[in-house]
């Protein structure tokens, strides 16, 4: 029996489905978007840009370290090398800045694939190990290359867009977070993310039931690190400024801290993450100074008391709240 | 001495021991025989507190212990010498004996457990200076019960102390564990070898499925004819 | 030109000597923080990320006990160490016992998340106690010692060195012939094991950890008129006994000696020839190419078993 009644709204609610765009979501993206028609204030704007920004790059973090279990400890250094290309191709060459926005992520996944490479021999911590040497190793070079980047002094970056409006940062940052989610959760649902899990799960279980480790964490270091290098790259015109210590560990923690209080393995937990801290951090002037504290330990309790994260306990929340509708 | 009554085990979500009632007297030597699965290492593990038990209870001169951690448990006097020996392999023969008295702090009954060690098994005192890792699998095995030995126990516990060993260091082994009895050490020992180990023992309990199937003395056992037919004739 | 040639030769040998010198210095102090490292690593399976922390500690220690209670240079070191150990045993009941606890499977990376989180809750703290001022002192002991003819060192680094090497020594000591050490021992062999001979891992652990922690905070505090004591003076002695411990192998403990020694060598060297910038760009190419063509380090230990873990 075939079924002829289809509703236009159905077919778009599943192919919207499938994208991984549930209605809470797109409420949540609906919500965003609706902002700078309410609010003028340009402040808290561009706090809601500097969020999705973190959540983002939380959300790239998370693709290597809550997929395949290994934590990419340089980040930073990655994001800094986006950040720096694409503005040293403008600022140097002469470039467009869109085209040193895609520089960037090809040269940032570039050398994410090199160290995804380099990290095939090794498992487990030795792969943080590795790729936090090689993050370390990009800000050295930041630092000691002086003539080119400036170093401490900061290089200055020109902006993307002509007007400086925050609210088209805001709806571009918003798109690119959307188009960044939807397209890593298709891999993670196809058999490339099944694969990851594999790997990240137990490695020679998956080596012995035919998945090839090599290839897949190659892969999954280099369209993370595009990812970085690409959000990095838009942070530099963003800021207008650059200075190595972008790319120092204690970056790498605040994302790896958004990432895993958002709950490893979620996507999106990160990206609510950032828009739970990064505006109370901002709008309670005093605790800035705790900041980091709270960064910290909210991870080390997160380790301790509920790896799971904010996204473990939306699930809970929401089968509690399921369970009871259908009750009565 | 040891009263194990009604117990149930297992790791996490799989339960193993579904009920399990024994008991060992002072002096005494109790076997504990049954097909591989069984549950006969587990039992050994929650009476050692390895694992803790589900439901049941575990009692050891009167006092209840189940639940109670490990290295509790081995300062009340019981010794378990697991079927992978649990040995430190990158350090000496010598320190692996002394980490066996570990609970124990006085220096000159320490030396007499050793001299006492070393009697039964000479060939750890001439390699007492060899790593542990180092040593054949009879003289691992000769290792670990060394080891158990050295705290003075007044239950040992022995997981199949015959597996993949030599017949000759077998033979060795339970020579030493028959040693051990005459001299008024009480024993449980886990075997698959049923003929060899009822000879030995005082009495036997034969488990099945996570349950005692069977029990008598060791006599009574050997004459069983469901034993015979399952064990003993296929032999 | 003779006379010239000559005078560069002696240049060179002076500059060399130096050079060595330096780097044996600085090596005595990562010796020291890779031991505990490879300590905490062997034993705990912890990659302790917030060792530098407990070199802090140790630092601040010895500043208030010899600038604040005016206590003599042996005492506040010893004062520091102590006060470093507590500290360790401390930050073990409150975080990792309760990790322990908790969560069996993932243990490694989980511990290790856990102490790159206490790493930036410390420093922050700190700085929030004491501000970003750094608390130095110019010298312990106000002489210098003429190791060559002409080339004068500072008593305080001589002294520091010695109580590195004197504090592994001790450790050494410690772990061949006690009790305790014994058990130390027996925990990173077999767990299983050490539980059933009735050692409390619980106890062992504590230890460790607060054994790892002194010898940082040793280290922070017998340096203390090099580095003065602020809140992030851990981060590059941290950086450093890593590489240490990468390169010799993580959880091998007399390793650590060794490449303490070579790193601080091979840093002295870099910084030498390459300047204040590059070297860091050097230390960190080595030791990526040492990791690619030796995974398992100089001396590769049998460490497979804590990869998966
Ligand atoms: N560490 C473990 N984790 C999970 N299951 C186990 C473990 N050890 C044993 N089992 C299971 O428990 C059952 C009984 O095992 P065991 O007690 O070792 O039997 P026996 O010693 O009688 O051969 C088996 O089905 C085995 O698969
Ligand atoms: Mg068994």
């Amino acid at each position: 029996m075939e079924r002829k009644v289809t509703s236009p709204l159905l077919t778009a609610r599943l192919w919207l489905s499938s994208l991984g765009l549930s209605p809470e979501i797109l409420a949540c993206i609906l919500g965003l978007a609706l902002v700078p028609a309410f609010v003028r204030e340009a402040y808290i704007v561009r706090l809601l840009a500097v969020s999705l920004l973190f959540g983002a790059l939380a959300m790239a973090f998370d693709f290597t370290g809550g997929f395949i279990n290994a934590v990419n400890f340089g980040f930073a250094g990655f994001v800094g090398l986006g950040a720096y290309t694409s503005a040293l191709i403008t600022v140097r060459l002469g470039v467009n800045p869109w085209i040193g926005l895609i520089a960037a992520a090809l040269v940032t996944g570039l050398v994410g694939m090199f160290t995804g490479a380099l990290t095939l021999p090794l498992r487990g911590i030795y792969v943080s190990l590795m790729s936090w040497f090689v993050g370390m190793a990009l800000m050295a070079l930041a630092n000691a290359m002086v003539d080119l980047t400036r170093g401490a002094r900061g290089l200055i970056v020109p902006p993307l867009f002509e007007s400086a409006s925050t609210v088209t940062h805001l709806y571009f940052l918003l798109g690119l977070t959307v188009l960044l989610y939807i397209g890593l959760r298709l891999i993670i649902r196809s058999r490339v993310g099944l694969a990851f899990r594999a790997i990240g799960q137990n490695y020679d279980a998956a080596r012995a039931s035919g998945v090839n480790p090599t290839l897949y964490k190659v892969l999954n270091f280099t369209l993370s690190s595009a990812a970085a290098g690409l959000l990095g790259g838009y942070y530099g015109h963003f800021v207008g400024i650059l200075t190595p210590d972008l790319m120092d560990t204690w970056h790498t923690m605040e994302v790896m801290a958004l990432a895993y209080i958002g709950g490893a393995g979620s996507l999106l937990g990160g990206v609510f993450a950032a828009f739970l801290f990064i505006p109370l951090f901002d709008s309670l002037k005093s605790l800035m100074e705790y900041r980091l504290i709270i960064y910290g330990l909210s991870l080390v309790l997160i380790m301790i008391f509920y790896p799971a994260g904010l996204a473990g306990l939306y699930q809970v929340v929401k089968t509690k709240l399921e369970f009871r509708k259908r009750k009565p | 001495m040891l009263e194990v009554n009604h117990l149930q085990a297992g790791y996490d979500y799989l339960q193993v021991l579904w009920d399990v009632s024994l008991s060992v007297q002072p002096g005494e030597f109790v076997a504990l025989i049954g097909p591989n699965g069984a549950g006969k290492t587990t039992t050994l593990r929650a009476i050692a507190g390895l694992i803790a038990p589900q439901a049941g209870t575990i009692a050891f001169e009167g006092r209840s212990i189940g639940g109670w951690p490990a290295h509790h448990i081995h300062r009340l006097g019981i010794s378990f010498i697991t079927e992978d020996l649990n040995l430190f392999e990158g350090m000496s023969v010598g320190d692996n004996l002394y980490l066996g008295a570990y609970s124990h702090r006085d220096s000159r009954h320490i030396r007499a457990r050793l001299q006492m060690v070393y009697e039964l098994f000479p060939i750890l005192a001439e390699r007492k200076r060899q790593l542990a890792g180092t040593l054949s699998g009879g003289e691992r095995r000769m290792l670990a019960i060394g080891r158990g030995l050295m705290s003075q126990p007044k239950l040992l516990m022995i997981d199949e102390p015959s597996l993949g060993l030599a017949p000759k260091a077998v033979r060795s082994v339970f020579a030493a564990l028959e040693a051990l009895h005459r001299q008024g050490a009480t024993i449980l020992l886990v075997e698959q070898n049923v003929n060899q180990t009822l000879s030995l023992a005082d009495r036997g309990y034969v488990m099945e499925h996570g349950r005692v199937a069977l029990q008598g003395a060791s006599a009574e056992l050997l004459q069983h004819e469901y034993l015979k037919d399952t064990y003993l004739g296929a032999r | 030109m003779d006379l010239a040639m000559l005078q560069n030769f002696f240049d060179l040998n002076a500059d060399v000597i130096q050079v060595a010198l330096t780097g044996t210095l600085r090596g005595g102090l990562y010796a020291l923080m890779a031991v505990g490292l490879a300590l905490v690593f062997g034993v705990m399976n912890i990659c302790h990320f917030a060792h530098g922390e407990f070199y802090v500690i140790g630092a601040y220690a010895a500043y208030f006990a010899h600038v604040v209670f005016g206590l003599d240079p042996i005492l506040s070191i010893a004062s520091a160490a102590m006060l470093s150990f507590l500290a360790g045993a401390v930050a073990e009941k409150i975080f990792f016992l309760p990790l322990r606890r908790r969560s069996k499977n993932e243990w490694v990376i989980n511990a290790f998340l856990l102490t790159a989180g206490l790493s930036v809750a410390l420093q922050s703290l700190f700085k929030l106690i004491w501000g970003v001022r750094y608390r130095g002192i110019t010298q312990y002991w106000k002489t210098t010692f003429e190791v060559l003819p002409g080339m004068a060192v500072a008593a305080d680094r001589i002294v520091a060195l010695g109580i590195a090497l004197g504090a592994i020594f001790l450790l050494w000591l410690f772990l061949q012939k006690t009790r305790l050490g014994r058990a130390i021992r027996a925990v990173s062999q077999d767990e299983r094991g050490a539980m059933l001979v009735g050692i409390d891992l619980d106890q062992i652990y504590m230890l460790t950890f607060a054994l790892g922690s002194m010898l940082a905070g040793l280290g922070g505090a017998s340096l203390l008129s090099l580095t003065p004591a602020y809140p992030f003076a851990g981060n590059k002695p941290l950086i450093s006994s890593w590489f240490v411990v990468t390169i010799v192998g993580l959880g091998n403990v007399s390793g650590a000696v060794l490449g303490g020694f070579i790193v601080g060598i091979f840093e002295s060297v870099a910084y030498f020839a390459l300047g204040q910038g590059w070297q860091d760009v050097a230390s960190l190419g080595m030791l990526i190419l040492l990791l690619l063509f030796k995974p398992t380090g100089l001396f590769g230990t049998q460490i497979k078993s804590v990869w998966e873990r």
